[in-house]
């Protein structure tokens, strides 16, 4: 596996969910509602012999702000801990995790809700830390 | 001197090699001391006795049921009938890096599980007999034809109080079956057979004791019959 199978495997299983599109790779603009796939920080060795590697993804997920409840309510539905519409639940998926080609994938956290401001239009966002290992 | 970073740790007990499940690992080989003091002595006194070691490692287990893969093979090792050459090397299994060699019984296995990590394994591993500081002969790699390995220098001239020998294979296919040997030289050129494992003809392991003199130079060889690869470590330690 490469880190660009886990992105793309992230990125098909995010587009399962109604209403979002994935994007692999930051863009410099984006289309609302977006789950941004990105790489974060990377544990090398956590075991002997190139055994495993502990890798972490982060999923900005944006949405407009010109509709603010219906915006929240989108990202309320990923946040769900269970159900066809949580970001947890797709993700975590063991088919998810074979179309990457590793061990597991654990979504950790989901943050609080931000704005962000992208290409002079500002967006509200949640960002998911998601734990790879393989 | 020359530090090394954990990672490159290897350790392989049995036919299974542990290294790529394994997050910690260590041993411990103790002697006992055995109280000598007398009325006469102000301090306590004390000889050394026998000794022995443990080895534990610990990590990430392996869930997959598959026969011989990780659950399994603690499964199996708790079951064993005799003791499983255990291979310790903590610089790695490069040729000629240092390591620890004893036949062992496994003492211990656990697993565990804590929400937000991985699921654990951990083992104990008792020697019974003897543990001996070695060397690698062969790094666990996969070898297809006829090979002599390249000759470590031991240093020491000659010994005359045998040494033994570590086989591990850990994968096996196509062959009909592989001869592994170990001999000696004193030059570096001209090498003598000193032991024979067992002829392998799949995944295995053997403890090999070798008897009297071993010359300066040692190293492995195989000798392959029929088209396949056999992924094997060879450690060797003189007594």
């Amino acid at each position: 596996m490469t880190i660009a199978t886990v992105r793309d495997a992230l990125g098909d299983a995010l587009e399962t969910i109604s209403g979002l599109t994935a994007a692999r790779y930051v863009p410099d603009q984006v289309v609302s509602p977006v789950a941004v796939v990105r790489a974060g920080r990377t544990n090398y060795d956590i075991v002997f012999a190139r055994g495993a590697d502990e890798w972490l993804y982060l999923i900005d997920v944006y949405v407009a702000r010109t509709a603010e409840q219906t915006g929240q309510e989108f990202l309320d539905a990923l946040r769900e801990p269970s159900g066809t519409g949580s970001l947890k639940t797709v993700l975590e998926a063991d088919s998810v995790a074979t179309a990457a080609g590793v061990d597991y994938i654990r979504v950790r956290t989901a943050s609080e809700v931000n704005t962000a401001t992208i290409a002079n239009t500002t967006y509200l966002t949640v960002t998911w830390e998601v734990e790879v290992c393989y | 001197m020359a530090f090394v970073s954990a990672h490159k740790s290897r350790l392989l007990l049995g036919d299974f090699n542990f290294s790529p499940v394994t997050a910690q690992a260590g041993s411990d080989w103790p002697s006992d001391m055995l109280d000598t003091t007398t009325i006469n002595d102000s301090a306590r006194a004390f000889i050394p006795g026998q000794d022995t070691s443990t080895f534990s490692l610990s990590g990430w287990l392996d869930v997959d049921a598959t026969a011989n893969a990780h659950f399994d093979q603690m499964n199996d090792l708790k079951s064993a009938t005799a003791t499983e050459p255990l291979t310790w090397a903590p610089g790695g299994l490069v040729l000629g890096t240092g390591l620890q060699m004893a036949g062992v019984w496994e003492a211990s296995f656990g697993t565990g599980s804590q929400v937000a990590d991985k699921v654990t394994f951990s083992l104990g591993a008792q020697t019974s007999g003897p543990t001996e500081l070695g060397v690698s002969l062969h790094d666990l790699s996969a070898e297809t034809v006829d090979t002599d390995g390249t000759g470590v220098d031991l240093t020491t001239v000659s010994t005359t109080s045998g040494a033994s020998a570590h086989l591990h294979v850990t994968a096996y296919s196509g062959l009909t079956s592989a001869v592994i040997t170990v001999a000696d030289s004193a030059n570096n050129s001209t090498f003598a057979t000193i032991g024979t494992f067992a002829t392998v003809t799949g995944v295995t392991s053997q403890r090999l004791i070798i008897a009297g003199t071993i010359r300066r130079y040692v190293r492995y060889s195989i000798d392959v019959t029929g088209t396949g690869s056999v992924t094997f470590a060879v450690a060797f330690a003189r007594n």
